[in-house]
């Protein structure tokens, strides 16, 4: 489903060239868990980013579902993030102002969907165990209820794949249980492709593929 | 994204930052209330002046003069113009100047009084607001404007009616019969008019003084004054005067208005101001939009509908508060006319009429939105990986 060939970012300082993703050659396939770990500066996040469309590689091409992310416009390349992918982060991104609806609908103002915003960010929150949360500003949400509303946010297009950036870097050990349980089930009982990158070990076991990366190459 | 998502997002957004979109939306309103209730008085002395001057005739009637050595307004002329295609009448009409003027039961006595002679058909000149029964504007007789009575007697027209007019000029004498009042709206209003036979009995007519031609429609007076110009003439039509007049006070409503437009200019800084505190503030808002999949147009059409929103608003607030201002001076002038008993009559000196108040709105609009392009294209050009990582 996502294949890299020959992937590189390249970010320069002054003079000097820096490998953020040094020659990446990755297949990863339709429904599976990969956990992507290393340390701080490995390219994890790089690679979440140029695999979901919010930046460019430098050298190679990477394609999902056989066409070319270097090919597309910033509005192909858009709509694809919009429909094809679901970012989850560490700091959750959720607008302290808005509800925890209006955080979910978010991406809907961007596609084609035609069904009710309302009724599709109702019914993901409350599979999430938050129907009693709706209308909760995400400044007014403990930090696992926040991650739950960004995977709603993240699933309400349908994609089929989940770039999820260290979703547990900011939750409590149970409440982390509780996140990697639901991507787990989301990959084994809807089929969506997962990509976790956390650098903690534990989180990563839940995967039953494991990439480790280290100055912006994959090491095993 | 669809338009409308786009400008109930962007409204969404001016809510959540309610008193910064209110401070930035005053300066707009204070621009536009400014223009609002300055251009209305030009407009309403304008509406004023053009009234005042259809009021003096027919938009059909073109007045013809002798040049100074031009052409003679003689009755050759009168057939010449007669025969021009889309001319319904042609009246000449001779001018005296009476040295003293009386009126039977007065003694009182009006000097360098303006006599008007006019054939008999042409009583569409003056609108009469009182006539005898058998009103016909032969022999001796004489129509009286009704601003003239007043400086004999404030009585109603009616009384006026059958009294004698006794006109003196040098050692010749006139006395006619009043048939009619005209209104005193304007200028004929203070005019006395006699039949043109009772001219000849004070002047020799080799020539009129003007003649007043009547066009079929308003569409043929520009080419009938042509004509009558380069037959040696000279041709005066009231539609010339209320296109020049009109055309004068465009400039002065221009003129009125530029202060309210610098003052749009420079709340068109605080637009900008604003917007781009707003684009520094919301980067990591900005970074999450294009992470779900929002376009670099995307964000370009919400700031810069949020931007255009200010103006819209702004606009909108500001011609109901100009509105009011003229309202408000309105009810002040007509109060103190009528307290010094000046007129009774209600007078409307601001006009805000419908294109005035379109144009003003998306004018501020148009301010909002060029004022908000810059920070729009600086936030839709955001790295979204940075915008993420912003604290």
């Amino acid at each position: 489903m996502i294949l890299l060939q020959g992937v590189s970012k390249i970010y320069k300082m002054g003079e000097e060239n820096i490998f953020a993703l040094n020659n990446i050659n990755l297949n990863i396939n339709r429904g599976e868990f990969l956990a992507i770990t290393g340390p701080s500066g490995s390219g994890k996040s790089t690679l979440l980013h140029i695999i979901g469309g919010l930046d460019r590689v430098s050298h190679g091409d990477i394609f999902v579902d056989q066409i070319s992310l270097n090919s597309l416009s910033d509005q192909a390349l858009s709509t694809y993030r919009n429909q094809k992918v679901g970012f989850i982060f560490q700091m959750f991104n959720l607008d302290p102002s808005q509800t925890a609806m209006e955080n979910v609908a978010l991406p809907l103002l961007f596609s084609n969907i035609k069904e009710s915003k309302d009724q599709i960010a109702t019914s993901l929150l409350s599979w999430l165990g938050l129907a009693d949360r709706l209308k909760h500003k995400g400044s007014e949400l403990s930090g696992g209820q926040r991650q739950r509303v960004a995977i709603a946010r993240a699933l309400v297009t349908r994609p089929k794949i989940i770039l999820a950036d260290e979703p547990t870097g900011n939750l409590d050990s149970q409440t982390s249980r509780e996140i990697l349980n639901i991507l787990s089930y989301l990959n084994q009982h809807l089929g969506v492709t997962v990509l976790l990158v956390t650098h903690d070990p534990k989180a990563a076991e839940i995967a039953p593929r494991v990439l480790r990366m280290q100055d912006g190459k994959i090491v095993n | 994204m669809k338009f409308y998502s786009a400008l109930s997002f962007a409204l969404k957004n001016l809510r959540r930052r309610k008193l910064r979109t209110v401070l930035t939306v005053f300066a707009i309103l204070i621009g536009t209330t400014l223009i609002s209730s300055m251009v209305s008085l030009g407009v309403g002395l304008q509406q004023i002046v053009v009234k005042g001057l259809k009021s003096t005739g027919e938009l059909t009637d073109i007045n013809v003069y002798q040049k100074e050595t031009g052409k003679a307004l003689d009755t050759e002329t009168i057939n010449k113009l007669e025969n021009l295609p889309d001319v319904a009448r042609v009246d000449p009409m001779v001018t005296l100047m009476a040295d003293e003027v009386s009126l039977s039961g007065f003694q009182k006595k009006a000097s360098k009084s303006l006599v008007t002679a006019v054939p008999g058909e042409a009583t569409n000149i003056f609108k009469l607001i009182a006539s005898s029964p058998d009103f016909s504007l032969q022999g001796k007789t004489a129509v009286v404007g009704e601003n003239f009575l007043k400086e004999f007697s404030n009585d109603y027209p009616e009384r006026f009616l059958g009294q004698s007019l006794n006109l003196t000029f040098g050692q010749k004498n006139l006395v006619l019969k009043i048939i009619g009042v005209a209104q005193g709206e304007n200028i004929l209003g203070y005019g006395i008019f006699i039949p043109l036979s009772q001219a000849s009995e004070i002047k020799t007519m080799a020539n009129y003084d003007s003649l007043r031609v009547k066009a079929n429609s308003v569409q043929k007076v520009a080419g009938i004054s042509k004509t009558i110009k380069e037959m040696g003439l000279e041709a005066v039509a009231l539609d010339d005067l209320v296109d020049r007049v009109t055309k004068y006070f465009r400039i002065l409503e221009l003129a009125l208005g530029s202060v309210g437009i610098i003052i749009l200019g420079v709340a068109s800084l605080g637009i900008i101001n604003t917007m781009i505190m707003a684009t520094l503030e919301r980067t990591r808002e900005i970074g999450v939009m294009r992470a779900v999949g929002a376009s670099r147009r995307d964000i370009l059409k919400i700031f810069s509908l949020e931007a255009s929103a200010i103006g819209f608003i702004g606009g909108i607030f500001g011609v109901l508060c100009g509105w009011g201002i003229t309202l408000i001076l309105s009810s002040l002038l007509n109060n103190y006319l009528a307290a010094k008993n000046i007129t009774e009559t209600q007078i409307n000196l601001f006009a805000l009429p419908w294109w005035l108040i379109t144009g003003i709105v998306a004018f501020a609009t148009l301010v909002g939105l060029f004022s908000g392009l810059y920070p729009a294209i600086r936030a839709s050009r955001m790295d979204p990986v940075e915008a993420l990582r912003n604290e």
